[in-house]
């Protein structure tokens, strides 16, 4: 049975689906992530919180289903001679850093406010 | 048509040919060789304007390692998250709350410090540099073998 790999020819051994599988795996932990801080917050009654937990799911869905990173990651030629207008991971990494950060401000912001009983 | 003499000359596009010289249909598929090279337009410059193209196995390598510390960072977030929905649910100490909330800045540091890493390794991939060392792998080891202390502490505090 052969072993699995890019449909590319030229793309062989470069294992662009097991990086499409981090993506999407991130782009999940995102989401759960924002759904368990939206429920918390739903629980406490704190509904900017909810509101911005919502918004965050809805984005990183919309990302993972509707842009389809997988995709565009297996697609993507990127060896020398064949890079012109073609995203690189840079704007990809950027978003997720600023999901990640958005939902530990989130979080930060629940905390605190229950801690300090601002809740 | 013929060119007037006036007229600057119109840049043609380059002719392909198959492997024994006769001309490519535009139906058939382009080899990776035959690909021309054109113009870099890949963002941020500071990364993509120096050095020259690594192998796509270790681009794709460093892509996947920055995404392992973003998770990383996503799992400090979303262990904090979680530490203080349980302090709300079981109304637990404040102490819980603390912690979660260091948890989830430590999460966010971890994330930034993810795409900072991918921009120093593919920086060293294109230049052929050493990659520079994973400075904060100790410092986050160290945090969460603390984070763990502190819990399991407060565990055995209360049910003692």
């Amino acid at each position: 049975m052969p072993a699995p790999h890019s449909a590319r020819p030229d793309l062989y051994g470069a294992q662009p689906e097991r990086t499409a599988l981090a993506w999407q795996r991130s782009l999940l932990s995102v989401q759960l992530g924002s759904v368990l801080l939206t429920l918390t917050a739903v629980r406490e009654q704190a509904w900017v919180l909810v509101i911005l937990g919502a918004g965050l799911t809805t984005a990183v869905g919309w990302w993972l289903l509707v842009r389809g990173p997988a995709r565009q990651s297996v697609a993507r030629p990127r060896h020398e001679g064949d890079s012109s207008g073609r995203p690189g991971p840079a704007g990809g990494l950027l978003r997720l850093v600023v999901a990640v950060s958005l939902l530990g401000t989130l979080g930060v912001t629940l905390a605190l406010s229950r801690a300090f009983g601002a809740l | 048509m013929p060119q007037r003499p006036d007229e600057p000359e119109q840049p043609r596009p380059p002719e392909r040919s198959g492997a024994l010289g006769e001309p490519v249909s535009a139906g058939e598929p382009v080899s990776a060789d035959e690909r021309v090279p054109t113009e870099d337009q890949r963002r941020p410059r500071a990364v993509y304007g120096v050095g020259d193209e690594p192998d796509a196995r270790f681009s794709l390598a460093n892509e996947r390692t920055a995404l392992a510390w973003v998770r990383t960072g996503l799992g400090l977030v979303a262990g904090g998250v979680a530490l203080t929905s349980l302090a709300t649910f079981a109304e637990l100490t404040v102490l819980l709350d603390v912690i979660a909330a260091v948890a989830c800045l430590a999460g966010a540091a971890v994330a930034g410090y993810g795409w900072r890493t991918w921009r120093r390794n593919e920086i060293a991939l294109r230049t052929g540099a050493p990659l520079p060392a994973p400075t904060a792998l100790p410092v986050l080891a160290g945090g969460v073998v603390l984070m763990a202390l502190v819990l399991a502490g407060y565990a055995v505090v209360s049910v003692v």
